[in-house]
């Protein structure tokens, strides 16, 4: 907290001459989300500065990731998988907040041309884009919050994201757009990684590059944990 | 207190895994099954991945049949012969299992076959075990006629008990069952046993032992010992064709049933002898049977998302 008030205190102390020049002043609140043994979800914060009477949309991106989308059907009275389709690529998360309803913000073409809406993401006029989007809407991946940013005085604004436990790894991407009168004035893109650290990084690591040493090393554990018991509970018995 | 899986790659409550391994580690040690069948469907339905559960659990099954195999070695209650020999036969249906579960998995099917399979397996075993105890419990005191046993098993010149095949070129001797039989017969058991562990995660003693009992013609008493010892071996195998075939091995998954069930089997094995065996089964396939009622409700209810996404993140 202490830290977000100093940068934008910072933010407003560059800002308020720079005004004239096009620039968009807006700051993540991390550049990097670990996830260790224990990560339940992470929250994000995006905070900046407006110019009088506009308007802030921001699209936090996850890495692109190719999607397989199957559909269930009914086939002799149970619920079986259909062929995939394959979409890519695809975000494998993304959020839009905003402080107002995107139409209300941005122009139709707007809306489609930086995909500020889960109908204008480039995949989604087709019934298994839609489908995408609506299973990771559930998942919690995909996340439209038309009320998230909030204006506070002196056109500070502040928009709160959360990165749920099943967040994917890898590069995200913030795009920040100002808009004022239906027009985009201003934007800028910001980075954030996200990673597995710690123990959790090394095992996944180790699982991918050297699964065999990984079988052998889980081999050993359980072995080591059912002789173990067994051996602790002839002694008890 | 959440943990998060690094290779399911999600976070669970750890105190319910823990939970859920020391609930299916009692009743294993109560019934005397492995309790693989019930473990499995229980992880799905708390959300995980039903390939990551298959997967992990031949490494948790590692480490309860080396428990249990090390309990039957000190009683000298395993054919070590004849565990080896069903254990190449289990290797062999390990690797057609991997590589069947590893093309299921692409043709988008494994989940579906993964629940049809426990589905069948659930069912008979369950109604099986229903059949035989709910007459019992309900006439208790009634004396049952025993079915009539087949004739007295043929025995060769030198006293062996004389199995399939026994007089072939392919039989061959176990001194410590007493027994002659096809080595046929042990390998294909092996290669049944094998399939199983490696599509389904289950040690597959349910159907093991009464095969060799009844089919290989084994004395009991060695039975369950001998069906540890390469279920034991069988896993280990599995466990490494999974991690590096379909990567749904989860350490930390696996440690945390394990806690839970090696702590909680011996209870279960001491609380089975104030239950009435009857009573015992007639829980246990009411169980089963409730598992199975619940794979089956997931297969024909209207499903409440039609979309899934398996999701490959772009290098």
């Amino acid at each position: 907290m202490k830290k977000i008030v100093a940068l934008l205190i910072t933010l407003c102390l560059i800002t308020s001459p720079a005004l004239a020049a096009k620039k968009l002043s807006a700051e993540l609140s991390e550049d990097f989300v670990g996830v260790r043994e224990g990560f339940d979800g992470a929250r994000l914060t995006v905070f900046g500065v407006l110019r009088n009477k506009a308007d802030v949309v921001i699209v936090l991106e996850g890495p692109p990731a190719e999607m397989q989308v199957r559909k269930k059907e009914r086939h002799t009275g149970i619920w079986i998988n259909g062929t995939p389709r394959i979409i890519r690529p695809a975000p494998s998360y993304y959020a839009v907040i905003s402080s107002k309803p995107v139409t209300a913000v941005a122009t139709t073409e707007a809306v489609q041309t930086y995909g500020l809406a889960p109908q204008a993401m480039l995949f989604a006029d087709t019934p298994y884009g839609s489908g995408l989007v609506e299973a990771k809407t559930q998942d919690g991946l995909y996340r439209f919050e038309p009320d998230g940013v909030r204006v506070l005085e002196s056109n500070l604004f502040r928009a709160d994201f959360f990165l749920p436990p099943n967040v994917p790894i890898g590069l995200f991407k913030a795009h920040i757009y100002e808009f004022s009168g239906k027009k985009l004035i201003a934007s800028r893109t910001e980075e954030l990684k996200v990673a597995q650290i710690g123990f959790n990084d090394s095992l996944s690591r180790m699982a991918r590059e050297k699964p065999l040493l990984y079988a052998l090393m889980s081999l050993l554990i359980s072995l080591g944990i059912g002789g173990g018991s067994a051996y602790l509970f002839r002694r008890v018995s | 207190m959440d943990i998060y899986l690094p290779i399911a790659e999600m976070s669970v409550d750890a105190l319910w895994l823990i939970g859920l391994g020391a609930v299916v580690g009692f009743l294993s040690g109560l019934f005397g099954v492995g309790g693989g069948f019930l473990l499995t469907p229980l992880l799905t339905f708390m959300g995980i991945p039903a390939t990551i559960a298959v997967g992990t659990q031949s490494n948790q099954l590692v480490g309860t049949s080396l428990s249990g195999a090390l309990a039957h070695w000190k009683r000298r209650n395993i054919d070590v012969r004849m565990g080896f020999i069903l254990t190449m036969g289990s290797f062999l249906g390990t690797g057609i299992g991997v590589q069947l579960f590893k093309w299921l998995k692409q043709m988008g099917h494994i989940n579906l076959v993964i629940t049809l399979s426990y589905v069948t397996l659930l069912s008979v075993v369950g109604l099986m075990m229903f059949w035989e105890s709910a007459p019992r419990l309900f006439k208790a005191g009634q004396r049952f006629r025993s079915r009539k046993r087949s004739a007295k098993p043929d025995v060769t010149p030198d006293g062996l008990t004389q199995g399939w095949g026994a007089s072939g070129s392919m039989a061959i001797d176990f001194p410590e069952s007493n027994l002659r039989v096809n080595v046929m017969l042990p390998i294909v058991l092996g290669i049944i046993g094998g399939i199983l562990v490696a599509m389904l995660g289950v040690g597959g003693g349910f159907v093991l032992v009464p095969a060799m009992i009844y089919i290989l013609r084994m004395p009991p008493a060695l039975v369950n010992g001998t069906s540890l010892f390469q279920i034991l071996f069988t896993t280990a195998f599995a466990t490494v064709l999974q991690a590096v075939t379909n990567h749904s091995v989860d350490v930390v998954l696996a440690v945390l049933m394990l806690i839970g069930s090696v702590v909680s089997v011996p209870f279960g094995a001491r609380f089975a002898s104030k239950l009435k065996p009857e009573v015992a089964r007639f829980l246990m396939s009411v169980l089963i049977l409730l598992v199975a009622g619940k794979l089956v409700a997931g297969l024909i209810l209207a499903p409440e998302h039609l979309f899934t996404v398996e999701v490959k993140l772009l290098p």
